[in-house]
């Protein structure tokens, strides 16, 4: 896998930004592992309401599923138009991309008010914290790749892109798929458990 | 552009994102819809089977795993190992071990006391408290004093007490007279030293009765120490709490001991729990405390709560400590409090 250069050091002779993404793609794996793993814990272990099954809205949550698979899939279409120097399809997919991300996070802060409503709180019981917890900080890694992507989008309004641009929606596309399979696992793990 | 080879279009992608829509409906669908003939079990193996499913189809086509690097794909599992194995660690330290703990606890009290109980193994908590460990191996001593009507456990992993150093009787009665003359001296403490100076191991069959040693450490200190793996998860294994969320029992307890009628709230509060505000020398908490009445037993409460007042320097700042009886426990379980009559009874506290 890795070649001798001439400075003596060993190269992977892969581009940097996106290994150095994938290393902590594999990092953020173990903190949302432990933060699922805190969930489940205490799942159950609540001693007053509200309960899992008294707040959520799995129809909405589907949706807004739904809505994050979407931006997935525009995500890897943009960053194929591109590679194929396709510079306006590009914009119009990652516009999507930020379209959906913002969706999605609209969807929860909708969820969240509601509940908050229905009076879980950060601080009502393991369920309000633990879940609060793993979700907002999911929901702040959506906000940062839309965040990120809309500063790509901006990019290749003032400047031409280059072949390093690809690299950089590389790793940002990366980035954003990672969010999304997150999402699939709390989807499963946090929600739909609990009408089975 | 690119070391790939992009010449063809989207299709791909959309058959892709086309087969993910379609389980997503069918994980809804599993749950949203009665299905008579799928058990639970099968439909939690079928959530899980659909889930990895997507999982690895975004890895492996959205995020070009099939056709990359393999370089990033060890990466990437290498963290998904390690974050697995903190799952489970996770999972084994807080459920698997608490749970065996409790029931552990139920079954050796319908024993009876008599009853010797042998822990199964060493695990990873009792490993993490070497210290206190040792404490309660030279506590194993004093059942072999006659008539002390002591409960005799072996710790695993350590030697058995036949094959300790036995006090002589000299030592013995040293180790009293220092008790009386050092106040702020455990009798924990005290012994430990004795067995520490110890050399000559020769068997002493007269050993007196230290009647002092008794009188302070009458209670269950092993129980203490298990039942307190409990608490450990909020008040730490070193009760410093966490700021904000959950006080402090190293320094604190005793000043809830030493102020009028403190003693019964510490019971309250563990048996009804204990929700609001409080504050500590200026620090503000608001925290849930477990009602733990109906998951322990008496003499679990008693101890857990001797534990908490003798451990971490504790018992030097009490004032005339006895320790708490599961009568006093049993006594109090007659208020039926909510936390909130507990937090009631915490301002009325004159603490100083």
């Amino acid at each position: 896998m890795s070649v001798m250069t001439s400075s003596g050091y060993r190269s992977t002779k892969l581009p940097d930004p996106k290994l150095l993404m994938w290393i902590f793609l594999a990092s953020d794996c173990m903190f949302f592992g432990s933060l699922i793993g805190t969930y489940l814990i205490y799942k159950g272990r609540s001693l007053v309401g509200p309960y899992p099954t008294d707040v959520f809205d799995i129809n909405l949550t589907t949706v807004s599923s739904f809505v994050l698979l979407v931006s997935s899939f525009l995500m890897v279409v943009a960053l194929h138009y591109l590679r194929q120097n396709k510079i306006n399809s590009f914009r119009w997919a990652t516009a999507g991309v930020c379209l959906f991300g913002s969706i999605f996070l609209g969807f929860q802060v909708f969820e969240f008010s509601h509940f908050v409503h229905e009076g879980l709180t950060l601080q009502k019981n393991l369920f309000g914290t633990t879940f609060f917890v793993l979700t907002g900080t999911h929901g702040v890694h959506v906000t940062i790749g839309v965040l990120w992507l809309l500063s790509l989008l901006i990019a290749s309004f003032v400047r031409p892109m280059t072949s390093k641009d690809e690299v950089y929606l590389d790793v940002a596309a990366l980035y954003w798929h990672f969010v999304d399979i997150v999402w699939v696992v709390i989807f499963t793990v946090i929600y739909l458990v609990e009408y089975i | 552009m690119s070391d790939h080879s992009h010449s063809g279009g989207i299709g791909k992608y959309v058959l892709v994102v086309l087969i993910l829509a379609v389980v997503t409906y069918l994980e809804f669908a599993l749950t949203a819809y009665p299905i008579s003939w799928l058990s639970t079990t099968g439909k939690f193996v079928a959530l899980a089977v659909m889930s990895l499913f997507k999982f690895f189809m975004v890895i492996w086509f959205f995020m070009h795993l099939k056709d990359d690097s393999k370089t990033y794909t060890g990466f990437f599992t290498s963290g998904m190992i390690i974050a697995m194995g903190t799952f489970i660690a996770l999972a084994g330290l807080f459920t698997v071990r608490s749970v065996l703990n409790v029931r552990q606890d139920v079954v050796s009290h319908e024993a009876g006391h008599e009853e010797v109980v042998e822990i199964p193994k060493r695990e990873f908590v009792d490993m993490l408290r070497v210290p206190e460990v040792k404490n309660q191996h030279l506590q194993l001593q004093l059942p072999q004093a006659p008539d002390s009507g002591f409960q005799l456990k072996t710790l695993p992993g350590f030697a058995s007490a036949e094959s300790l150093p036995v006090m002589q009787e000299a030592d013995t009665e040293e180790v009293v007279t220092e008790l009386v003359q050092t106040e702020e001296a455990t009798a924990t403490e005290a012994v430990t030293e004795a067995v520490v100076t110890e050399e000559t191991p020769t068997a002493a069959q007269d050993a007196p009765e230290p009647t002092e040693v008794l009188a302070v450490a009458e209670w269950d200190k092993t129980l203490g120490e298990k039942t307190y793996v409990n608490c450990t998860a909020c008040h730490q294994a070193n009760g410093q709490g966490v700021p904000s969320a959950f006080p402090p029992q190293a320094g604190h307890a005793p000043t809830l001991y030493n102020a009028e009628g403190g003693r019964k709230y510490m019971i309250n509060t563990v048996l009804y729990g204990l929700q609001g505000e409080i504050e500590i020398d200026g620090a503000k908490f608001n925290g849930i405390m477990t009602p733990w009445g109906p998951l322990l037993k008496d003499d679990q409460i008693a101890s857990v709560l001797n534990y908490v007042l003798t451990s971490w320097d504790n018992e030097a700042l009490l004032k005339d400590f006895t320790p708490i009886t599961p009568e006093e426990v049993a006594a109090e379980r007659a208020n039926n409090f909510t936390a909130q009559q507990v937090y009631e009874l915490r301002g009325k506290l004159a603490l100083e």
